[in-house]
C-alpha cells in the first residue's frame, strides 16, 4: 500500500476516528472497522462502532469515496479494484505479487459468498475494503472485504415479464464513482444506489425493454458521465451508447450504433433494414484519459445469419469506435467484419498498450476479435497495423492491408448448413483477455469450435427473436479450449495451456508472474505467466464463468473468481479471523438489507 | 494429447445429415397436429435453437434429441419447464409476450417430437429373444461387464433400458465391430464427451493404468480400470497418456455365430419394452 493512499484513506476520515480508537491497522474503510470492534470487544461495541461509522459517513457523504481522479490512477492503488477491467486500459492486471509463482501453490479459500440463483458473470470492484458485487438476474450486494459479511444488498423489481432475447439473465458488475454505484438491469435501467447503504439514489429507464434491451454489462464511470451499452441486436433493435450525468441520471448524449438515411454509413445498409439493424454494446468498453478518447466494441448486425436481409456493410456493427467522451461524436471506426452472417459481435475487452512500433512510441489498441483473428490498431487513428488469426478459422484466406478479411466464398449460413471455425459464439467471447507490461504478453481464453450454421427466412416483430437461422455447434472431442499467451504486438503465440471445452471465463495476469483463469470444468487455476506452467488447481465443483480479479486487506492479497452459484476468495495464510489477517469473526451484528 | 478428431466430425455429419430439415409430416409428435409441424419447428427454431442447436443435439444448453430427457416425465412437465425456466442455469422462463400457451404446447411437442425421432428401430430383429437371453446370462458372458435388471457389473454401459435407446442395427454392429461407435454423454458437463473412452496411462512412478475415462478436467483425469477400480489421477504425476478414440474395451465377439448375435440383438432389444 502506498503512502498515498494510506493518506488520502485516512484524511478522508470514514474510519479514521474509529480505526485510531481501537488500534486498527490502516486503511480500511468501515468494514475494518466493523470486523476489529466484533472481534475485540463484543457485540454491543460493534453496534456502537457501526453507528459511529454510519454518522461519519453521514456526515461526510459530501466527502467523495472514489472520485474520478482515483478512477484515472488506479494502477497507484494495486489493493483497490476500482473498474470492471482493473483500469481504463482494460488491462485486467492486478501489480499485488504477494502470491507468486513460489508460493500460489499453497493458495486456499479465505471465504466465499454463495449468490441468487443464476450465472455469475460479475467482476467485483473492491474499495477501501468494501466489496461490490452483482449476483443474478441484476442485484447488487456490498460485502465486508475482509470476511464476507453482507453489508447490504439490493435487487430491483422488474415483473415477471422481462425480456431476454439471445443471451441469459446476467450481469457483469457495477461501477463505481464517488459515492454512488451505478448498475444496469436486465429490464434495461440504470440505477444509482449509494455506495454505503444500497438506497436508490435514482433510476433511469434507457431503453425499452418490451422490445429486447437489456443491460447486461458493467456500466463504465469517467469524469462526470457514466456510459452504458445495451443488449438486444438478438430482438431487432438499433443499437446506442449513451452517457448519463452521474448526479441527476439525466441522458448528456446517446450515440446510435446504426446510422439513419443520410448519415455517414448509412449506404451501408439496404432499404429498411438499419431500423432493426442490431449493433448492441453490451459489454464495457476502454478509456485513455489523455487522448480523451473513449473506446466501445460494437455487436452483430441483425438478423444474425441472413445477412440477405441488410446488404452491405453493415456499419457500425462488428466494429470498434472512438467516441469523443463529452459529446459522443464517433472519431473513428474500424470494422472486424464487414456484413457478418456469423454473430460475431465484437464485444470483446478491448485493451490498451502503449508501445514501441517499428521504433516510434505508439498508443495502441489490441483485441482478440471473436471472428478468430488477433488486431493491433493505432488508438489515436485507428489504423490497422496488424492482424492474424489466433484460433482455428475457416472463413478467411486472412486479413487485407487495411484490416479487412478476405472472406473465402461459400462460408455463409445455407439453409442445409455450412461448417465453419468459428462457431458462433467466436473465438473470443466476452470474458476478459489480460495483459501483463510485466511479460508483454496478451492472455486470451480461446474457444476452438466449428459449427454448421443454418440461414432461414425471418420477419421482425417487435419483442421477437430476429435471428434468421441457426447452429448447431460441435462439441465433446470435436471441440476444445485454450489459455493462449500471444506477444501483444505480433499476435505471435508463445505458449497455450489446454482446456478441456470452449471457456466462458476470464483471466488475470498478476505481478506474481501468473495468470488465473476459469474452466468449465469447474478448475480455479494459476499458471506461469511466462511458461503456461500450471502451478495451481482448485475444484470449485461448478462451471466458471466469470473474470478474476485481486485486491489487498490487512496486507494480504486476495484473487477472486466464481464458479457455479459461488464466488470464492482465496489467499495465503489462514485468512480471516487469524493473527495476521486480522481478528474479525462473523458474529458482529450486521444489518440486514 | 489431443484426439484426431475428424473420425467423429464425419460421423456427426453422417448420421444427422438431414436432421434439421426433416419435414417429414408422417413423423410428428403424438399430440402434434401434422399441419402444425413446420410452425412448431419454427418456433423451436427461433427460441430454442440457438443454445440447444437446431438439431437438438445440443450446444450451450444440453441436448434435447433424446429418448428420456432427465428432467421431464410428461409434456406437461415439459412446458412447464419452457414456461417458467430451470432456475440456476441458462434456461430462461418463456414470457407469456414471447410465447402463448399455444405456442409453448407446440414447442413441448417438438422437442419430445425430436426425441422420438432418436427412438430405436427394432424392425429388423430376426433372432429369438428367449435364446438370446440364455446366451446373454450363460456362454456369452454378457453380465460381467454390463449391468441389466439390477444383475452383472458395471464396466460398460448399463443395459437395462437397452432396446429403447438402439435399434437392432446398432446393436448387431455393437456386438460386431465394438469399436464402431462410443457413446456419447447427453448431458451435465460431459455433455458430448465420449462415454467409456479407452485410456492408457503410465504414471511419473512407472504405474500403468488401462481403463475407461469417467471424467477429466485440465488438471486431472478419473477412470474405471479394468480390474473395476476407481482411480483419479493428477496430470502432472502422469507421464505417458493415450485415449483411444476410436477403440473399445468391449470384446469381439468371435466365437459368436451369426445366429448367435441375431438372437441377442433380439434380446437386447427387449430390454426396457417390458417383455
Amino acid at each position: 500500500m502506498s503512502e498515498r493512499s494510506i493518506t488520502s484513506r485516512m484524511g478522508r476520515g470514514l474510519a479514521a476516528a474509529i480505526g485510531d480508537g481501537l488500534a486498527a491497522p490502516i486503511g480500511a474503510g468501515f468494514a475494518a472497522a466493523i470486523g476489529h470492534a466484533s472481534g475485540r470487544t463484543g457485540r454491543h461495541f460493534a453496534v456502537a462502532a457501526f453507528a459511529i461509522a454510519l454518522g461519519v459517513s453521514i456526515a461526510g457523504s459530501a466527502t467523495a469515496q472514489v472520485p474520478y481522479e482515483r478512477l484515472v490512477a488506479a494502477d497507484s492503488e494495486p489493493e483497490s479494484w476500482l473498474t470492471y477491467s482493473g483500469n481504463y486500459a482494460s488491462h485486467r492486471f492486478s501489480a499485488l505479487d504477494q502470491i507468486n509463482t513460489g508460493n500460489v501453490a499453497d493458495l486456499r479459500v479465505i471465504w466465499a459468498y454463495q449468490m441468487d440463483e443464476g450465472l455469475i458473470e460479475t467482476t467485483p470492484i473492491v474499495a477501501d475494503g468494501i466489496m461490490y458485487v452483482t449476483e443474478p438476474p441484476s442485484t447488487v450486494a456490498a460485502l465486508d472485504a475482509r470476511t464476507g459479511k453482507r453489508l447490504w444488498k439490493w435487487t430491483p423489481q422488474m415483473g415477471s415479464n422481462v425480456l431476454h432475447i439471445g443471451f441469459p439473465q446476467v450481469n457483469r458488475g457495477v461501477a463505481i464513482l464517488d459515492s454512488t454505484l451505478y448498475v444496469g438491469t436486465l429490464n434495461a435501467h440504470l440505477v444509482a444506489l449509494d455506495a454505503r447503504s444500497g438506497a436508490i439514489r435514482w433510476d433511469v429507464e434507457v431503453a425499452d425493454n418490451a422490445i429486447g434491451f437489456s443491460l447486461t454489462l458493467a456500466p463504465l464511470a469517467l469524469d462526470g458521465k457514466i456510459i452504458v451499452g445495451v443488449s438486444g441486436a438478438e430482438a431487432g433493435v438499433r443499437g446506442f451508447i449513451d452517457a448519463y450525468d452521474p448526479e441527476t441520471g439525466d441522458l448528456v448524449w446517446r450515440t446510435y450504433t446504426i446510422p439513419a438515411p443520410g448519415e455517414f454509413g448509412s449506404d451501408t445498409w439496404g432499404g429498411n433494414s438499419w431500423e432493426t439493424g442490431g449493433g448492441s454494446t453490451w459489454l464495457t468498453g476502454s478509456y485513455d484519459p489523455e487522448l480523451d478518447l473513449l473506446y466501445w466494441p460494437i455487436g452483430n448486425p441483425a438478423p444474425d445469419w441472413n445477412g440477405d436481409l441488410r446488404p452491405g456493410d453493415n456499419l457500425y456493427t462488428d466494429c470498434l469506435l472512438a467516441l469523443d467522451p463529452d459529446t459522443g461524436e464517433i472519431v473513428w471506426w474500424f470494422q472486424f467484419t464487414p456484413h457478418d452472417t456469423h454473430d460475431w459481435d465484437a464485444n470483446q475487452i478491448q485493451v490498451l498498450v502503449d508501445a514501441e512500433w517499428e521504433g516510434e512510441p505508439r498508443k495502441l489498441v489490441v483485441t482478440a476479435n471473436r471472428n478468430a483473428f488477433y488486431y493491433v490498431l493505432d488508438r489515436e487513428t485507428g489504423e490497422f497495423l496488424h492482424g492474424t488469426a489466433y484460433s482455428k478459422q475457416t472463413w478467411a484466406e486472412g486479413l487485407d492491408e487495411n484490416g479487412r478479411p478476405i472472406v473465402i466464398p461459400g462460408t455463409e449460413p445455407t439453409e442445409g448448413g455450412n461448417l465453419v471455425w468459428p462457431s458462433l459464439q467466436g473465438a473470443a467471447n466476452w470474458f476478459s483477455p489480460s495483459y501483463s507490461p510485466l511479460t508483454g504478453l496478451f492472455y486470451q481464453p480461446t474457444r476452438i469450435m466449428g459449427a454448421i450454421y443454418y440461414k432461414a427466412e425471418v420477419e421482425y416483430e417487435p419483442g421477437q427473436p430476429f435471428y434468421g437461422g441457426g447452429e448447431q455447434a460441435l462439441r465433446g472431442e470435436e471441440a476444445s479450449g485454450a489459455v493462449k499467451a500471444l506477444d501483444v504486438l505480433t499476435g505471435e503465440l508463445k505458449w497455450e495451456f489446454e482446456l478441456q471445452s470452449p471457456p466462458w471465463a476470464g483471466v488475470m495476469a498478476t505481478a506474481g508472474n501468473l495468470v488465473f483463469g476459469g474452466s468449465n470444468e469447474g478448475n480455479i487455476f494459476a499458471l506461469n505467466a511466462e511458461t503456461g506452467e500450471p502451478l495451481w488447481n482448485f475444484q470449485a465443483g461448478g462451471a466458471v464463468r466469470s473474470g478474476p480479479m485481486a485486491y489487498e486487506i490487512d496486507g494480504q492479497q486476495r484473487i477472486v473468481n466464481s464458479a457455479g452459484g459461488t464466488m470464492f476468495v482465496f489467499g495465503l495464510g489462514s485468512g480471516a479471523g487469524s493473527a495476521d489477517g486480522g481478528p474479525a469473526k462473523d458474529d458482529g451484528p450486521l444489518p440486514e438489507s | 494429447m489431443r484426439i484426431a478428431k475428424t473420425t467423429w466430425l464425419l460421423l456427426a455429419l453422417t448420421l444427422f445429415p438431414a436432421r434439421a430439415a426433416a419435414q417429414d409430416p408422417g413423423d410428428a409428435a403424438p399430440g402434434l397436429d401434422v399441419a402444425d409441424h413446420p410452425r412448431a419447428e419454427r418456433l423451436y427454431r427461433a427460441h430454442c435453437a440457438r443454445c440447444h442447436g437446431v438439431q437438438g443435439l445440443g450446444g450451450e444448453g444440453p441436448e434435447l434429441a433424446r429418448l428420456v430427457l432427465p428432467r421431464v416425465a410428461d409434456q406437461t412437465q415439459l412446458e412447464l419447464i419452457i414456461r417458467y425456466g430451470i432456475p440456476g442455469t441458462g434456461m430462461p422462463g418463456a414470457r407469456t409476450t414471447i410465447l402463448d400457451d399455444d405456442a409453448v404446447s407446440l414447442v413441448a411437442s417438438y422437442v419430445l417430437w425430436l426425441g422420438a425421432q432418436t427412438t430405436a428401430d427394432v424392425s429388423g430383429v430376426t433372432g429369438d429373444a428367449g435364446r438370446g437371453r440364455d446366451l446373454y446370462w450363460s456362454a456369452g458372458d454378457c453380465a460381467s461387464c454390463h449391468i441389466a435388471a439390477g444383475r452383472g457389473t458395471a464396466v460398460g454401459p448399463e443395459l437395462t433400458a437397452i432396446g429403447l435407446r438402439r435399434g437392432a442395427d446398432y446393436l448387431r454392429e455393437a456386438l460386431r465391430t465394438p469399436a464402431a461407435r462410443l457413446p456419447i454423454a447427453r448431458s451435465g458437463s460431459r455433455s458430448g464427451f465420449f462415454e467409456y473412452l479407452p485410456v492408457r496411462i503410465v504414471t511419473r512412478g512407472g504405474d500403468v493404468y488401462n481403463g475407461m475415462r469417467m471424467n477429466e478436467d485440465s488438471f486431472t483425469i478419473q477412470l474405471m480400470t479394468l480390474s473395476g477400480f476407481l482411480v483419479s489421477l493428477q496430470k502432472k504425476e502422469i507421464a505417458e497418456m493415450e485415449k483411444r478414440v476410436g477403440h473399445s474395451l468391449m470384446p469381439i465377439a468371435q466365437d459368436l455365430s451369426d445366429a448367435d448375435i441375431e438372437d441377442l440383438v433380439a434380446y437386447l432389444t427387449t430390454l426396457g419394452r417390458g417383455s
